[in-house]
């Protein structure tokens, strides 16, 4: 009887011999720790060295729920840079879960603060600075969930910060790392990777970049899958060799080099288009481009393997049209042709929770919320509850800033 | 209809006089720790998915020896078990569930192992919810000192941990 594995009801696998009692006595830890609130784990690692090891191994890690994107923040931009006010808005009942920060004096958000990039649950902000450069001297790492606010008071060398950004999985490791991109000045692509980690509470330098082709820059970088991933828009497909044009670049953050990825079928810069969506949601990485005359958008998404890009939904705009007119009114929209005024925010997928993926999408005066299984509309914010109507025909897009609000449990 | 006695076991005894008719099938389970026989009616039995597999594959004769449960462990159990395959009202249930688990921490500790051993899903979900909730909201002092566990973290390593998770730490 002493040999014979049983599978226990938690699906982890033990056997129950006597040199493995230690596994066993794991097993049944987990299943206790796993009804305990995530939050309340943190007491539990002051127990003993048993459960201070265990809590923090990787295989405890595993079995935690994935996070998941319960509300966003919405920035909203004024022409100098200058953001408004930052709202808070739960996904799932955005008319009562809603939350304004507008005092400089809150006491855990800091005064004149812009959110520079999100990352699972960690907002990367600046604050007191020039917005209107690229010249972030002092940031900050703020955990909204607990009102923990860290603040990097160094910056990376260099003048030109081409691209920062936030490294954070916590399902690995409860340490994060900021990497910055800092361009030599006069020396548009030539760089160096710089990363502060939340351990040393330094930045040190980590790689200088290979020469890339003239045409990439950073936008915004998407972590993912251990890397921060940037799309490069090429200036038109003829200009660069085969071989750079079919790749992306990316940083391994864990093994700091950079690596490639296939570029996904993005237009080249030149096209007129309205928005270039590129995020990830739980463990998937998507792109979404939006035209002019873009009937419906097509969702790509990267396969874990990095082989390549597959398109994972294709959600027509009618539908949401004539729930909102609004989109065809758009100044924007040609008379005549079937043009929508629709830019995409945020892609969340929520498949681990078994619920409907979502769409954020702006729309002239709102931000709605669109089921893309059962095709409803819910309606975000509303900036133009006053609005009259030409305002609505002249809204401007590109003012927003979203950023997923995933809390810890 | 016979009305049998069983030995070893004061607590099945003690509850009910059980009727052995034709049809229904009965199993000798027996500790083999403190050698504590336990006669059971295959449907009770079978909420341990280990007896149940044996069951099936044919190998559950006349006495199943069950290691690593003790006695008055096994006993419990199956009152549990006798109680969820006869009882199907979920209130009554759940009385009876926090009544049952109204135990010091090594019995409910015996209790959980033994139920994970045994497969019994039911019993170790409640185990282990009615620990969580035990350990839940006390700070880590209180919960050494009712689980009875040694502190053998020095106060620098109290002192790492909570540095290093300054992303949870509690408010």
């Amino acid at each position: 009887m002493n040999n014979l594995s049983f599978t226990s009801s938690s699906e982890l696998r033990f056997s129950f011999s006597s040199e493995e009692r230690v596994l066993d006595d794991e097993d049944l830890l987990a299943l206790i720790f796993l009804r305990v609130p995530w939050k309340k784990l943190m007491t539990l690692k002051c127990v003993s060295k048993q459960w201070l090891c265990f809590i923090t191994s990787s295989r405890f890690r595993k079995l935690l729920p994935p996070l998941r994107a319960s509300g966003l923040y919405i920035h909203r931009l004024f022409k100098l840079g200058r953001p408004d006010r930052l709202y808070l808005i739960g996904l799932d009942n955005p008319q009562t879960n809603r939350r304004i920060f507008t005092s400089p004096h809150h006491s855990f958000v800091p005064p004149k603060f812009r959110i520079l990039h999100s990352c699972n649950g960690l907002l990367l902000c600046a604050h007191n600075t020039n917005f209107r450069y690229n010249y972030y001297r002092n940031c900050c790492v703020w955990n909204p969930s607990t009102k923990q606010l860290d603040n990097i008071s160094q910056h990376p060398p260099g003048t030109r910060v081409s691209h920062i950004g936030l490294a954070f999985n916590p399902l690995k490791s409860l340490h994060y790392k900021v990497i910055a991109f800092v361009s030599e000045h006069g020396f548009k692509n030539v760089g160096f990777i710089y990363i502060y980690s939340s351990v040393t509470s330094t930045w040190r330098f980590s790689v200088q970049s290979f020469n890339p082709a003239p045409h990439l820059n950073f936008t915004d970088g998407v972590y993912w899958n251990g890397r921060v991933h940037w799309l490069s828009e090429l200036q038109d497909v003829n200009s660069v060799p085969k071989s750079d044009a079919s790749e992306c670049l990316c940083f391994n953050v864990d093994e700091e080099r950079f690596e490639t990825f296939p570029r996904p079928p993005i237009a080249v810069k030149a096209t007129p288009r309205k928005c270039l969506y590129f995020g990830e949601s739980e463990g998937h990485l998507h792109v979404i481009e939006v035209f002019p005359s873009t009937t419906s958008l097509k969702v790509y998404e990267m396969k874990s393997d990095y082989s390549g890009w597959f398109v994972k939904y294709k959600i027509p705009l009618a539908p949401i049209s004539e729930v909102f007119p609004e989109t065809t009114q758009h100044k924007t929209c040609l008379p005549g042709k079937n043009n929508f005024a629709v830019t995409v925010h945020s892609l969340i997928r929520r498949e681990s929770f078994q619920e409907d993926p979502l769409l954020v999408l702006e729309i002239p005066g709102k931000l709605i919320r669109y089921n893309i299984v059962d095709r409803s509309t819910k309606v975000i914010l509303d900036f133009g509850a006053d609005f009259d109507r030409k305002k609505i025909d002249y809204w401007e897009f590109g003012m927003l800033k979203v950023s997923q609000h995933i809390a810890s449990l | 209809m016979k009305k049998l006695k069983f030995i070893g076991n004061p607590l099945l005894q003690s509850r009910e006089k059980i009727n052995m008719s034709s049809d229904k099938k009965w199993l000798t389970l027996k500790t083999t720790e403190d050698n504590e026989e336990f006669v059971v009616e295959e449907s009770v039995a079978i909420m341990s998915n280990v007896i149940k597999n044996m069951v099936e594959d044919g190998c559950a004769s006349s006495v199943i020896p069950v290691p690593r449960v003790k006695g008055n462990a096994m006993g419990k159990i199956i009152e549990f078990c006798k109680k969820h395959t006869e009882e199907s009202d979920e209130k009554v249930l759940k009385e009876f569930d926090a009544e049952f688990l109204n135990l010091g921490p090594d019995a409910l500790y015996d209790l959980m192992v033994s139920a994970n051993f045994l497969e019994i899903k039911v019993l170790l979900d409640s185990v282990t919810t009615k620990v969580a909730d035990m350990i839940k909201g006390k700070s880590s002092e209180e919960i050494r000192n009712i689980l009875k566990i040694e502190n053998d973290l020095s106060a620098e390593e109290i002192e790492e941990s909570r540095r290093e998770n300054c992303w949870t730490r509690q408010e």
